[in-house]
């Protein structure tokens, strides 16, 4: 099917760090993190405190998101701004928190592609996902979601996970996330003292953690302008 | 799960019953599932990214799981910025009760430029200037709650010092690099390079 598509806009949705750990939430108090240094007095005691318990601690302060439960740390933000005082947050926490054993870590980005015409949207749809091997499968097939995983081109074990969904809820939009995953280092790294604890974790945050943003826009500008230049897609038609 | 043959099926061999499963059929216990609904949208919240996967541990452990709140939204969920800065504090002027601090412009190719700032602008991060100390100062219109306002944010980073594993690390690479130079510049390596 022939196509003309129309300019698109992308917006940063959310951009969050997951870290997969063993983790007190308890001790994950707005004011402690004061105390530390690591947010305004201002904003710990003006923190909006959803929960505080053993099992699960969050809290939301106006531009950052907590949620500590005992196995998973996830710190997120909406409006990209704030995206280099969230890597100092999370890097101060775990340099605190040294000892903590931290097995995962997940920079994770979300875009939101907002489409001219629902016929774009559509054609974004058959642009990654042809439907001729679909036409007989199914009656109109139709992409509702979608996810690539790559592997990473620097030396670090994990791995990178692309996602796409298009939000029904909005029709027209489709959210694009970025998930660039690591692991924790493997024996040979363990000899120089970088795997123990969470300090990997806080070098790969200084190291990555820029770089990981930029390549999770890079992946969406690549997409997006690939899709602006094709003049036909796969609808199964 | 309706009726006493309905929960008596699930038994195992052994007639044990597996609780886990019975509560979870009616509803009365549900999985840990990560969401991300406060994205704005129930549709693709459930998408589990590889480093949001599911806890085996509160699953396993009890019957009686702790589904967490969602994740709220902070306040501040969108900032469309007009110009954006980062900056470094070159001098504290105490008396005057202002800080001198050079901009990098990020928004615009422009040349850096030289600004003065009033301490008491900083909302509690008055602590944190000192010389050489960074920040970002973006302006624009930041949408909070549901009210959008243009604003000029400073915001002075707190980052972290180095570790000593890093420093390590880096001492470790210098020595590395320094070796491997020194070799590349021994008369025998240079004997050996084609002419």
């Amino acid at each position: 099917m022939d196509i003309q598509t129309k300019e698109l806009d992308v917006t940063v949705e959310d951009i969050n760090v997951v870290v997969i750990g063993d983790f007190n939430p308890r001790i994950f108090h707005p004011m402690w993190f004061a105390h530390y240094g690591l947010l305004r007095v201002t904003e710990a005691e003006e923190a909006k405190i959803e929960i505080l318990h053993q099992d699960v601690s969050a809290f939301a302060i106006s531009w950052l998101t907590v949620q500590v439960l005992r196995d998973r740390f996830t710190v997120g933000i909406k409006a990209d701004v704030y995206q280099s005082h969230l890597n100092d947050l999370v890097q101060g926490i775990f340099q605190l928190l040294s000892h903590t054993p931290v097995r995962q870590l997940g920079i994770n980005v979300h875009f939101r592609l907002r489409f001219r015409s629902e016929q774009d949207w559509h054609n974004f749809g058959h642009f990654l996902a042809p439907k001729s091997p679909w036409k007989d499968v199914v009656s109109q097939p139709g992409l509702r979601g979608l996810q690539m995983q790559g592997s990473r081109e620097d030396e670090r074990p994990g791995l990178l996970l692309v996602s796409l969904q298009p939000d029904l809820g909005k029709r027209g939009d489709t959210i694009i996330q970025v998930n660039d995953h690591y692991e924790m280092p493997k024996a040979k790294d363990k000899q120089r003292g970088m795997s123990e604890g969470a300090v990997w974790a806080v070098e790969v945050l200084r190291e990555n953690y820029n770089l990981s943003i930029e390549r999770a826009r890079d992946i969406v500008k690549y997409l997006t302008r690939n899709f602006l230049a094709a003049k036909t897609v796969d609808n199964g038609g | 799960m309706t009726n006493l043959s309905d929960v008596l099926s699930g038994r195992d061999l052994a007639g044990r019953f597996d609780i886990k499963q019975l509560l979870g059929e009616r509803e009365l216990a549900r999985p840990f599932s990560v969401k991300d609904d406060y994205l704005g949208s129930r549709v693709y919240g459930n998408t589990v990214e590889a480093t949001a996967s599911a806890s085996p541990l509160l699953e396993d452990e009890s019957p009686f799981i702790l589904t967490p709140p969602e994740r709220q939204s902070p306040s501040i969920h969108r900032f469309v910025k007009e110009q954006e800065f980062e900056g470094t504090v070159v001098a504290v002027n105490e008396d005057e009760g202002t800080f001198t601090a050079r901009l990098v412009d990020l928004t615009n190719n422009c040349p850096d430029e030289e600004g003065e700032f009033f301490l008491a602008e900083l909302n509690g991060d008055e602590y944190l200037v000192v010389p050489g100390a960074l920040f970002t100062w973006t302006i624009g219109l930041q949408w909070r709650n549901t009210t959008m306002q243009r604003v000029s944010d400073i915001r002075f980073r707190r980052l972290p010092g180095f570790t000593r594993e890093a420093i390590a690390k880096s001492e470790a690479e210098a020595e590395e690099l320094a070796k491997f130079l020194d070799e590349q510049d021994a008369p025998e390596a240079f004997a050996a390079r084609p002419r």
